[in-house]
């Protein structure tokens, strides 16, 4: 018995260029792409959920911090981690964060600005950002989770889950929704006629008495 | 014994849990319509999830 042809969709048009530009701004991708709507409901939910949980912990828990100063980190075959993974096994919410684009780039750019030989009251080594997103003190820390309600430890999780959101943000810019929408499929070719079936009319009317 | 509405942290939850329900339903779907019933249909298995394991524990340490 022969087996019926499989009506397969297209093959996915693959956009590199949308998913960066949803990496920068969440869902400018999209609206590049013609999908304005969605790509301003991303924009405004990704950035109201970072910011939001930004503002819960008083912009104090998106940073990385100065990795000379902490402990050592081994990891097997690796070995004992230095620079920029040192900083960030201590800070993995940034490895989340990060995603969110250039939202969480102050961070980036404290941490590359700042000289960890600096005098402590010197002035900010990025002037126009002054202490936000530069890794706060140990004393500075301890104050803001002495209040014991979890606000602060939750904020960093609104941030984390808004930067692994912006991943999917940027699937989505880069090969489309998961779930094909039925109107994105051309129409099935016609099934095969059996023999017994009489043919349609000449003038393509319906047939009928 | 705190009252259970009375706890602060959770009145966070629903701006969360609204926006993981827009986000992951609009990477799933391009239609409106879609979007918005796969949205709300997380929305309701979220909460009421949360809200199973908060009257739980809320029971437990209440009255055991």
């Amino acid at each position: 018995m022969a087996t019926p042809p499989v009506h397969s969709p297209p093959a996915r048009k693959l956009d590199p260029l949308a998913a960066l530009l949803s990496y920068l701004l969440p869902g400018l991708g999209q609206v590049l792409q013609g999908r304005v709507g969605k790509g301003v409901m991303f924009f405004a939910c990704i950035y109201g959920l970072f910011f939001y949980g930004l503002w819960m912990g008083q912009m104090k828990n998106v940073w990385l911090p100065e990795p000379t100063k902490l402990p050592d980190i081994g990891v097997p075959i690796v070995g004992k981690l230095s620079g920029t993974p040192k900083a960030l096994a201590h800070r993995m919410q940034f490895l989340a964060q990060f995603w969110v684009g250039v939202a969480a780039w102050p961070a980036v750019g404290q941490y590359v600005a700042h000289d960890p030989a600096a005098d402590p009251n010197a002035p900010p080594a990025v002037p126009f950002l002054k202490d936000y997103m530069l890794a706060p003190s140990e004393a500075k820390l301890n104050d803001l989770q002495r209040p014991q309600d979890k606000t602060f430890d939750l904020a960093w999780v609104f941030t984390v889950i808004a930067g692994a959101l912006n991943l999917l943000v940027m699937y989505d810019a880069f090969a489309g929704p998961v779930v094909r929408d039925d109107e994105e499929f051309p129409p099935a070719p016609p099934k095969p006629r059996a023999d017994h079936e009489p043919p349609p009319p000449a003038d393509g009317k319906a047939g009928g008495p | 014994m705190t009252p259970l509405f009375a706890a602060s942290i959770y009145w966070h939850f629903p701006l969360l849990i609204l926006v993981f329900a827009l986000v992951y339903s609009g990477t799933h779907h391009d239609r409106w319509d879609r979007i918005l019933r796969e949205a709300a249909g997380w929305v309701v298995k979220i909460t009421g999830f949360l809200v199973l394991v908060g009257v739980t524990l809320y029971a437990l340490s209440s009255w055991l």
